[in-house]
């Protein structure tokens, strides 16, 4: 669901169209004829000629009279992937069912209408439309049209409804290769294994304890047992995720990186946050030049997430700062993306710096 | 059948009657034909598929479409090249426009091809309205009229299905891409919607039809009926603006001639329906005028009898014919009687005016007292000089030879008749011999039509080339320079040169019966039999009828070319005279009765319900004599009635607010009753927001409502989060309320109505 949803008023409007101009004139023409001639058929047909435009205007009045419609949002979307909105659309008319209800966006051109073709009369529909961003931030929906031009399409009735909806989009993220970190690290050694504090199947020694029933005899220490003679066993420490610290260099430089750059800097970022992620690792973020809280390194979806919506919210348009990156605290592998050639003196001598464009090497190949 | 293909069905049943109202709008046999068989071969011998995707639907190989086309336009290019006559221009656009219709029929794809359909049918809707306005027109028209919303209606669906891409599914319908929370038919539904819509449309129409503004006194002359633009017929006849004339085959009246013993006859020759007798000639207008008639004569006809134009008892034995004149689409105040009426019996109440010196006869006040609808007449073509007198009342003064005032026409006259060798005629007047004189007229009259009907002149309606030269007069132009034109110009022509050489001659309009159908024994009279003669006086009484028109124009129609339209028509005649009378034509004195009426009829029953309810109320006070405080006590009992109503009212409302709050139905009485006991409070916490302007939207449930809450009053929305659990509890939890808890609920209605003030 979007944040900050607000259902306040709405507002209808009629809107004239070509095919309705064009109705309307041809009646005046046939209502010209009719008074001219008098015959009794052809002021007949100007009758009813009138009787549509009056018929569609009350069908189509009353019909949207009783439309109330509510839009849910996504809280997230990515740039370049069709977001899906979704519209719950209510009839409360007691008359009418409503029929070719379409449903557009104000103001936003990027969103597709749409399409409810019939709900009941006390019912409730939902209609789906597509939305392709095409930059990230927060993509902001206020309000909504339902427009409608039944029966007849003569004149085209419309109710706005405002709702805010706020939608952030995540930077493109790139499918890279499942093993692209371990590409990117190939030959500097220490991916960032480490043991953790608990108990698990690991390697490392992590302490010892009495034998209980079911125990590997293997994991029996034999020699501490003999001491104290009772069988003992070794437990072992939980293998720690790998950790993956990813710091994306904004700082000013001379001369500045193009927005372009920079931006490709981003969704690079946001692909390794994503195949970090996705192959276990424990994942951290730090935008330096900006200004920026480093997160917590951390593996799960809702942690990515955050991270997204951080590299989301970045505002290229604030200024930046000439700080320096400081080396790591934590045993994690460091990358520093940089939006154009690498700046191996500007980063710790531990971490790896490379361009937004390497990005290119580590895509996934699809078949 | 899905929506899709149901559309496809109404949009072809639109066009099919678009096709017949054309077609019978020209009473054309072929066409009605080729649209039969056209619109049911689109529909049945072309290729059928079974599984229809977006864009793909039944339609016609390209080579049988092509082959249709092809035929299609052979027949229209073996009609025109029939129909060798340059005023058929509308007829013209119907033809292309009905072939172009046909052809997409069999070539329907896409929607876009159903939209051509649907516009084409529409434009040939207004051709065929312009044509004719008969019976099987109308139909037509009314029917697709209402056909055509159907069909608009399935349109925009269909405009909407494909433009949301649920034209993937057309060949299954195009409802299928939505899901329904609770499930309505949309199919019953857009039913419903469409007859809701049709009913509406025809109640609309129906009422714009009656109170459409009328012109009560249109006007036209002789051949504006022609025209086509007024069913009126003119009393006078207009030189002066020459123009291009439609023939039209609108049919104004039937006509049976019935012999002495009551069965009808074919009469010998052309049968001559004398309507205006033009006899003064207004150089400075250029107009045929009549003259003011001091001796008419008024008769009354009412009930089954012929009412005597006679003065004296007339023997009808012999030589009697009786005229019966069915009205159909002409409006007029002139009586058309063939020569020379002794009688006549109206279909209605109707006072006519008689001119004894022309014998022509014309209703009094037509506005008032309604259109004529029928008459019969009983005439005697070859009148005695005795039944002429009594119909005269008298010897008649013979009046001085005539003159005609345009000098040149007397020059053109007498330059016909030298060269016709009766150049002595022209100076002799005859005026002393009354024999000699009738004799006169007819010769010189007959040397006039000899010449006017010579391959000299030619007959055409298209004048557009009678182009008026300085100051000359149209009938100067007509006889010297240009020698083409239509009936009147021959019989303003022929009047003249005979006026001009002191002949008595006259002008008559009216019409010529010539189009006998034997099916009914009858004669059909159109527009196009409209026409314009001369009478010349042979006798004291007697006038002898001569045409200058070119015979080939004449020639009566054979029975053999009675259109099928014709014979159709002996089976709706009820219907047909119901049509024309009551909805053909329903003009502006049709349009004051029905108001009238209505007015009375309003007025009447208002009066008779306050009268009624006066009665009543005197009735009431004189057998109770309550006296005042009777009168106190009777209000009491009414205040107590309407606040008891009031109360209802109100219990009612809050009753099935509580039931649709705890979905209870209605049937369930002791739920519901339950319901409003258990579940009033949240109605009363709900109402009571509504006051402070946060009403609750219907698609927000209960707890979402009160974050909106909560929003605009924390403390509130916290008191209304208690309510609302409260409610849950009732409504999902099946929990019941006791005395307490109810009283618990109220008070925490109240803290609510607290903080809202707060």
């Amino acid at each position: 669901m979007g944040r900050s949803v607000r259902l306040t008023r709405s507002r209808h409007r009629d809107h004239l169209h070509w095919p309705g101009v064009i109705f309307v004139l041809l009646t005046l023409l046939i209502g010209g004829a009719a008074l001219q001639r008098g015959e009794s058929l052809l002021i007949w047909v100007f009758a009813s000629l009138l009787a549509w435009i009056l018929v569609s205007g009350v069908i189509s009045g009353w019909m949207m009279l009783g439309v109330r419609a509510r839009r849910i949002a996504p809280s997230h979307g990515e740039v370049g992937r069709a977001l899906r909105l979704r519209y719950e659309v209510s009839s409360l008319s007691r008359l009418w069912p409503i029929f070719d209800l379409r449903i557009v966006e104000s103001g936003r051109t990027e969103c597709e209408p749409a399409t409810v073709m019939h709900c009941g009369i006390g019912e409730q529909v939902v209609a789906e439309c597509t939305c392709v961003p095409t930059g990230r931030g927060r993509l902001e929906l206020t309000a909504m049209r339902a427009k409608s031009g039944f029966p007849f399409g003569l004149l085209l009735k419309s109710v706005e409804s405002v709702q805010r909806d706020e939608i952030i989009v995540h930077p493109t993220i790139t499918p890279l290769r499942g093993d692209a970190l371990q590409r990117l690290f190939a030959g500097r050694g220490g991916e960032g294994r480490s043991a953790s504090a608990v108990r698990g199947a690991g390697e490392e020694f992590h302490g010892l304890r009495e034998f209980r029933s079911g125990d590997a005899l293997r994991a029996v220490a034999w020699r501490r047992s003999a001491s104290r003679e009772a069988l003992v066993v070794i437990e072992r420490s939980a293998p720690a995720p790998r950790r993956l610290a990813l710091a994306l260099d904004l700082r000013m430089t001379d001369p500045p990186h193009t927005r372009e750059q920079e931006e490709v800097a981003i969704a690079m970022t946001a692909s390794l946050l994503h195949n970090g992620q996705r192959s276990g690792w424990e994942v951290g973020l730090r935008v330096i030049g900006v200004n920026h809280t480093p997160s917590t390194m951390l593996s799960s979806r809702r942690h990515l997430v955050e991270l997204l919506d951080q590299l989301a919210l970045i505002d290229l348009d604030r200024a930046r700062t000439r700080e320096g990156l400081e080396r790591s605290r934590s045993s994690a592998s460091s990358i520093v993306i940089h939006p154009g050639e690498p700046r191996a003196l500007a980063a710790p001598s531990d971490a790896l710096c490379i361009a937004a464009t390497t990005i290119k090497s580590l895509h996934e190949v699809t078949a | 059948m899905s929506e899709w293909r149901s559309f496809r069905f109404q949009a072809l049943l639109f066009a099919a009657m678009a096709l017949s109202a054309f077609a019978f709008s020209q009473q054309s046999a072929l066409l009605l034909a080729v649209v039969v068989l056209g619109t049911a071969l689109s529909w049945t011998l072309v290729r059928r598929t079974t599984t229809i995707r977006r864009g793909e639907v039944t339609h016609a190989p390209r080579w049988l479409a092509a082959a249709a086309l092809i035929a299609l336009l052979f027949i229209a290019g073996v009609w025109g090249y029939t129909k060798d006559d340059a005023t058929l221009l509308p007829s013209a656009i119907g033809f292309s426009i009905s072939l172009v219709l046909l052809w997409r029929l069999f070539a329907r794809r896409s929607l876009s091809d159903e939209r051509q359909v649907l516009m084409l049918s529409s434009v040939l809707l207004i051709v065929a309205v312009l044509e004719s306005n008969d019976l099987l027109v109308a139909l037509a028209v009314l029917s697709a009229t209402m056909q055509g919303v159907n069909c608009v209606i399935r349109y925009r669906l269909a405009a909407a299905a494909q433009a949301s891409h649920i034209t993937e599914t057309l060949g299954r319908g195009w409802f299928g891409g939505v899901r329904a929370v609770v499930g309505a038919s949309p199919r019953a539904d857009l039913t419903r919607t469409i007859r809701i819509a049709l009913g509406l449309v025809f109640a609309f129409t129906l009422t714009l039809f009656v109170l459409f503004p009328r012109n009560p006194h249109p006007t036209g002359g002789l051949f504006a009926l022609r025209s086509g633009s007024a069913s009126e017929f003119s009393d006078h006849i207009s030189l002066m603006s020459p123009q291009r004339l439609t023939p039209s085959q609108r049919e104004m009246f039937t006509v049976q001639w019935l012999g002495p013993d009551g069965e009808p006859l074919v009469a010998p020759g052309i049968l001559r329906l004398r309507g205006v007798i033009l006899e003064l000639y207004d150089v400075a207008t250029s107009t045929w005028v009549g003259r003011t008639a001091p001796r008419q004569r008024f008769v009354i006809s009412e009930g089954d009898e012929f009412q005597s134009l006679t003065s004296s008892q007339v023997d009808e034995r012999f030589n009697t014919f009786t005229q019966r004149v069915v009205i159909r689409q002409l409006r007029s105040d002139a009586i058309f009687s063939a020569w020379a009426p002794i009688s006549i019996l109206g279909g209605t109440a109707q006072v006519y005016t008689f001119d004894p010196r022309t014998l022509a006869i014309r209703t009094m006040d037509i506005e008032s007292a309604g259109p004529i609808v029928g008459y019969d007449l009983r005439v005697q073509p070859f009148a005695s000089d005795g039944v002429l007198a009594a119909l005269h009342r008298g010897e008649p003064r013979i009046p001085q030879p005539p003159t005609f005032p345009v000098e040149s026409i007397r020059d053109e006259a007498l330059a016909i008749l030298a060269s016709a060798g009766d150049g002595e005629l022209a100076r002799e007047s005859g005026a002393d011999d009354p024999a000699a004189r009738w004799a006169r007229n007819l010769r010189i009259a007959r040397v006039f039509e000899s010449e006017l009907t010579s391959e000299q002149f030619r007959y055409t309606l298209d004048l557009r080339k009678f182009i008026r030269l300085g100051d000359r007069d149209p009938i100067e132009l007509f006889l010297k320079q240009y020698r083409f034109g239509h009936c009147e110009f021959f019989a303003s022509a022929l009047c003249a040169l005979c006026q001009s050489v002191g002949v008595d001659a006259r002008i008559v309009t009216g019409f010529l019966a010539r189009d006998f159908q034997s099916t009914a024994a009858r004669y059909i009279v159109r527009e196009s039999d409209a026409h314009a003669w001369v009478e010349i006086r042979t006798g004291r009484f007697q006038w002898t009828a001569l045409d200058a028109t070119p015979a080939d124009n004449l020639a009566p129609t054979s029975s053999d070319d009675e259109s099928w339209a014709s014979v159709l028509r002996v089976l709706f005649e009820p219907i047909e005279r119901v049509w024309q009378l009551q909805v053909a034509q329903f003009d502006a004195r049709a349009q004051n009765a029905l108001v009238g009426r209505a007015s009375e009829s309003l007025n009447h029953a208002l009066r008779t319900t306050w009268s009624a309810l006066e009665q009543t109320a005197l009735r009431t006070g004189q057998s109770a004599r309550v006296g005042v405080s009777g009168y106190i006590w009777f209000g009491s009992i009414f205040v107590s009635l309407a606040f008891t109503l009031a109360a209802a009212l109100i219990w009612s409302r809050r009753l099935n607010r509580a039931r649709r709050a705890l979905g209870v139905g209605r049937r369930d009485r002791v739920r519901a009753r339950a319901a409003m006991r258990d579940g009033a409070f949240y109605v009363d916490a709900l109402d009571l927001l509504s006051e402070r302007g946060i009403a609750r939207p219907s698609n927000v449930s209960p707890r979402a409502f009160v974050q909106i809450v909560r929003g605009r009053n924390p403390r509130a929305g916290e008191i209304f989060a208690q309510i609302v659990e409260r409610f849950y509890a009732i409504r999902f939890g099946g929990e019941r309320s006791d005395a307490r808890a109810r009283a618990h609920d109220r008070l925490s209605v109240g803290a609510l109505r607290t903080a809202l003030s707060e």
